[in-house]
């Protein structure tokens, strides 16, 4: 077979044995690998009703049939689990060299159940895993435990690893990998860390054979040479920092826990001012020709650096009221060593300080919390107590949707979370589009499921609710497609006809003669399994909603107010749940599961 | 009769960083006024490195990779652009992710 392995490797970390699995073609077809191979693993694989933090969710680490394909931005995997933040489909992306590492063992997928009785690292390669001890390592953070077990396995394994949040079983905990790459959402690394694996080293070398190379190398140098040029121009030269002076002065910039659009005072944190003003290095992925990454050096750290993108700037900046750029370089950095979502733990630390001042939080929980000077010092020992689980931090720690029921006295109106996980950088009340995919989003208020905001942001986008359900429901497939095969999300400027482009690639590589509307359709399908696992776990049309702040106060976009009515998302809601061809109350129907081959 | 109307150029992202500046003022003549042509046109020949990178000079208008968008609000493409008296015209990047 080209492109795969067609096999999957089960890791039973409470028998402390592994398996090779095959795994066939028809699957392999429907579901292509990345995001998409892992909702389908992840349904057949957990069972029914099983708590996230239990032995029977399986961390599942998913490849794709064009890892190893040097075709740019290509060097990506997915994890994927029942999210301890939602209870429902938990998926994050990550990228570079452990991409092509967890490709090299040799398998398309690779499965961690169980729970180990002792910290324990995991080292996998070609001709198996080795469980080894990993107490020692209790307590490091991601880079000291990435660096430490490079150290004394060899450079040539790649780490993904937690950190302290994980081990403490943080909901919005992350995987490391590749020097402070995350898989951020979802809480993937509390599931990791309740399954007592600090971390699992890869290496192989393992390659697969592609069908047609010759037509693949044409196709690669065409991508590459595309991805040179203007429509990757915003990521090669500010990344994502480039969205929030843009945001600021569209007032689409959700600052103070969403309470308003812009700020007076952001202009030291802008993509524009921290290139000119602070000592910032361009870095990329593993086979990237793009080189989104900005590294900015922490103040007071030598000369440590952050990855720093948007929605970091954005969760612990103008979210919780900080326009500090120290703060926010140094709260990042420190996220990421510690292994958590910046986006969850920045939108947690917004909702309780707004709390605090509201004088909402009992005198059980502000007994425990750490003396501070100012905002500025609160979110930096809020972020500590909360990755040690120790004082208010073992409360914060849940996420706001499960702090907020704890506090109750209306907490959960501000809670800006969907589904449990929390909000990103995007104000939904002026991006209706965005705002009805933030509702509807399978794992929970998700920019990157559906780009809805593209429809948002465009000269041409029908504002109608009965065209939004459309826009929404292609702008999931599409991106389910992005993220199976899996392209990086910044090169599909590049495209111009994304499906068949994809569909051609695809092909050369497992010779399939696969077509665009196969490929879409496979989005479809993906889109719906999520949903149906969900179901499945408990799902209902109440669960699609967004937080009360949004429909109870308006967004003010400098000469109006701006109003999204709850009646509005319902409609929107309808429109979506047609177009998807699913009931009134947004359940599948057993003909269109069958349509899909998932009726299972 | 013709009057002069000024418009309001706001730089975001790589355009900012070439300018070096936040924003800039045109003065037009209205007749005929001030449309995205005219916009470009001068704005290529203020900031001439804008042009392959920001603009495309050749055909008076922003690279596929850019949008305008009027007074923080609405989005446009290169049609339709009837700027008046006081306008400010956002030259934003098109890619909005992150």
């Amino acid at each position: 077979m080209f492109g795969y392995h067609n096999k999957v490797l089960i890791i039973d970390v409470s028998a402390r044995d592994w398996q090779w699995q095959v795994i066939g073609e028809d699957v392999l077809r429907n579901f292509i690998g990345g995001s998409g191979l892992g909702a389908y693993l992840l349904y057949h694989y957990c069972p029914p009703g099983t708590d996230p933090f239990s032995p029977g969710n399986p961390l599942i680490f998913c490849t794709s049939p064009l890892v190893g394909s040097r075709l740019t931005t290509t060097s990506k995997f997915a994890v994927v689990s029942k999210s301890p933040q939602t209870g429902f489909v938990g998926d994050s992306l990550s990228s570079s060299s452990l991409a092509l590492s967890l490709k090299g063992i040799g398998a398309d997928a690779v499965i961690v159940l169980g729970h180990s009785k002792e910290w324990i690292s995991l080292k996998v390669d070609e001709t198996g895993v080795e469980f080894l001890p990993a107490g020692q390592l209790v307590g490091f953070t991601t880079s000291k435990t990435e660096g430490y077990l490079k150290g004394t396995l060899g450079r040539n394994f790649d780490i993904a690893c937690i950190g302290p949040a994980g081990e403490k079983l943080v909901r919005f905990a992350s995987i490391s990998n590749d020097g402070g790459r995350q898989a951020g959402r979802t809480g993937n690394g509390a599931v990791m860390g309740s399954k007592k694996v600090k971390a699992i080293a890869f290496h192989g070398r393992k390659s697969v054979d592609t069908c047609d190379e010759g037509s693949l190398s044409e196709r690669r140098k065409d991508l590459s040479q595309k991805s040179f040029g203007h429509a990757t121009e915003k990521y090669r030269t500010l990344g994502t920092m480039a969205n929030l002076s843009v945001f600021d002065r569209l007032k689409v910039l959700p600052t103070g826990n969403f309470r308003n659009q812009r700020g007076d005072n952001f202009k030291d944190i802008t993509g524009e001012t921290i290139h000119s003003e602070e000592k910032v290095s361009s870095s990329h992925c593993a086979n990237c020709t793009i080189g989104c990454e900005k590294l900015v050096t922490v103040p007071g750290n030598g000369t440590e650096k952050v990855r720093l993108e948007y929605q970091s700037l954005f969760a612990l900046g103008p979210l919780v009221g900080i326009s500090d750029r120290a703060t926010i370089l140094k709260s990042s950095k420190f996220c990421d060593e510690m292994g958590m979502d910046t986006i969850s733990a920045g939108s947690t630390c917004a909702w309780f300080m707004e709390s605090m001042q509201k004088d909402l939080i009992p005198s059980r929980w502000m007994n425990k919390v750490p003396e501070h000077e100012d905002n500025k010092d609160l979110l930096e020992n809020l972020l500590k107590v909360i990755s040690q689980r120790s004082g208010v931090g073992d409360l914060l720690a849940e996420g706001s949707a499960r702090a907020s029921k704890e506090i109750g006295l209306d907490s959960g109106d501000f809670a800006m979370h969907v589904k449990g996980l929390e909000m990103p950088g995007y104000e939904p009340r002026a991006l209706q589009t965005l705002a009805l995919a933030l509702a509807v989003s399978t794992r929970g208020a998700c920019h990157n499921r559906s780009s809805a905001y593209e429809y948002d942001f465009s000269s041409n986008s029908d504002t109608t609710s009965g065209a939004k359900g459309q826009l929404v429901k292609d702008g999931e497939d599409y991106s389910a497609v992005m993220d199976s095969l899996i392209w990086c999300k910044f090169v599909r400027k590049v495209f111009e006809q994304f499906y068949e482009e994809s569909a051609n690639i695809l092909d050369d590589i497992t010779g399939w003669n696969v077509s665009a509307d196969q490929l879409r359709q496979c989005g479809e399908r993906i889109n719906n399994i999520k949903k149906q696992f969900n179901i499945r776990e408990g799902w209902v049309k109440d669960h699609d909603t967004l937080p009360k702040r949004i429909f109870s106060e308006p967004s003010y976009n400098g000469t109006e107010n701006v109003w999204l009515r709850e009646d509005d998302l319902e409609k929107m809601i309808s429109s979506y749940y047609r177009a998807r061809e699913w009931t009134s109350e947004g359940l599948i129907p057993e003909s269109k599961l069958e349509s899909l081959g998932i009726a299972f | 009769m013709s009057a002069e109307i000024k418009v309001t150029v706001e730089f975001f992202g790589n355009s900012r960083l070439i300018t070096g500046c936040e924003s800039v003022d045109l003065a037009f003549t209205n007749p005929p006024g001030a449309n995205a042509t005219d916009i470009v046109r001068q704005l290529g020949m203020l900031f001439p490195g804008l042009g392959g990178k920001v603009l495309e000079l050749n055909q008076n208008r922003l690279l596929g990779s850019y949008v305008f968008n009027l007074n923080g609000k609405g989005f446009s493409d290169h049609r339709g652009l009837d700027l008046k008296n006081g306008d400010s015209l956002l030259i934003l990047p098109s890619q909005a992710g992150g």
